[in-house]
């Protein structure tokens, strides 16, 4: 009876792990080559014919105008305008130029927030890029208009839904 | 003098399970990894680089429409080549905004999810697609594959990017 047990236990002891780790061995290879460790994302945008303008849930007041906020993206910068004539200074759109050569996308989105907290319901935005315009610039303004996020007095990151619904206009030609 | 010492012939044993935990443990990272990966297909071109984004959405798998360096491709096949981002007036109608060889493979994908959805009604085309593109492809391109896509009824696209 002891002695049947005092097998049991030793058998147990000498469980051959050899081809386990044979088996693990040859999976690893296998999963390090089709694992992708980079992650892809998507960026949504629609043509101006079609774009919805209330996508997101909008309940705009009809008393409030609509802003059709529009985004230029020149070979000075970004010019930002609305409709009849909304946010323009001095007749001309407000014009965000460029920083050492290279597109401000941080004071861009300063502004785009100023404007939000004026049009709470405004979800959508217009971006008209020059003709050159480099498709990374196309993204990285519509990251800079879609939303922002600011670490809070109480030491949290704060995310502020801006203008997520974005229509690629014609361009400036 | 005369003792000889006996040669110890027991083969020392390995203990591998130590070993053998460090590898369960890198098996189940890379499983986790290996689903969440192959959620969605990205079939990427050699010869481009993808812009980097903050977006959190994750890609949907549509219609896809490669822009490289060098290619414009439809569900991985060449459908005609371009020289940094501009396409050569042969292949252009005459507005010049239209990319007619882009135009006959979109309108043939269409069709065919059409005549698909006419039997399967859970099939339905949504107008989307989905554009890879290289990061230093310029504006002007975008706009002719645009133009190009929306006149087959894609009024929807979906840029892909890297996570920043």
């Amino acid at each position: 009876m002891a002695s049947g047990k005092r097998k049991k236990v030793a058998a147990l002891r000498n469980v051959n792990l050899v081809p386990l780790l044979d088996f693990i061995v040859a999976v690893i290879p296998v999963l390090l080559l089709s694992v992708s460790f980079t992650e892809y994302v998507i960026l949504d945008a629609s043509l101006p014919a079609f774009a919805e303008e209330t996508s997101v849930v909008d309940t705009q007041d009809q008393e409030q105008k609509k802003l059709g906020l529009t985004i230029a993206i020149t070979t000075d910068g970004f010019v930002l305008g609305g409709t009849g004539g909304l946010l323009s200074v001095d007749g001309a759109g407000t014009l965000i130029k460029k920083k050492n050569g290279l597109y401000d996308y941080e004071l861009l989105s300063t502004k785009l927030l100023e404007i939000k907290k004026n049009y709470p319901n405004e979800w959508s935005i217009i971006i008209v890029p020059d003709s050159n315009t480099r498709f990374e610039e196309i993204v990285q303004t519509m990251d800079a208009s879609r939303e922002r996020k600011e670490i809070g007095k109480d030491g949290n990151m704060k995310k502020t839904t801006m203008f997520p619904n974005v229509v690629l206009g014609g361009g400036v030609v | 003098m005369g003792i000889r010492k006996r040669r110890d012939t027991t083969i020392p044993e390995i203990n591998i399970t130590a070993l053998l935990d460090m590898f369960v443990m890198l098996l189940i990272f890379l499983l986790i990894n290996f689903s969440a990966a192959t959620s969605h297909s990205i079939k990427t071109s050699g010869y481009m680089d993808f812009p980097l984004s903050s977006s959190n959405k994750t890609p949907v798998d549509m219609l896809t429409v490669t822009v490289d360096r060098y290619n414009i491709i439809v569900d991985g096949r060449v459908v005609l080549k371009h020289d940094k981002g501009v396409v050569k007036k042969m292949d252009l109608d005459e507005t010049g905004f239209m990319i007619e060889p882009l135009y006959n493979v979109l309108s043939k994908h269409a069709e065919k999810t059409k005549y698909i959805s006419s039997f399967n009604k859970k099939l339905k085309s949504e107008g989307i697609i989905v554009l890879q593109m290289d990061k230093d492809i310029p504006f002007s391109m975008l706009r002719q594959i645009m133009y190009t896509a929306g006149q087959v009824e894609y009024n929807d696209f979906k840029f892909v990017a890297l996570k920043k």
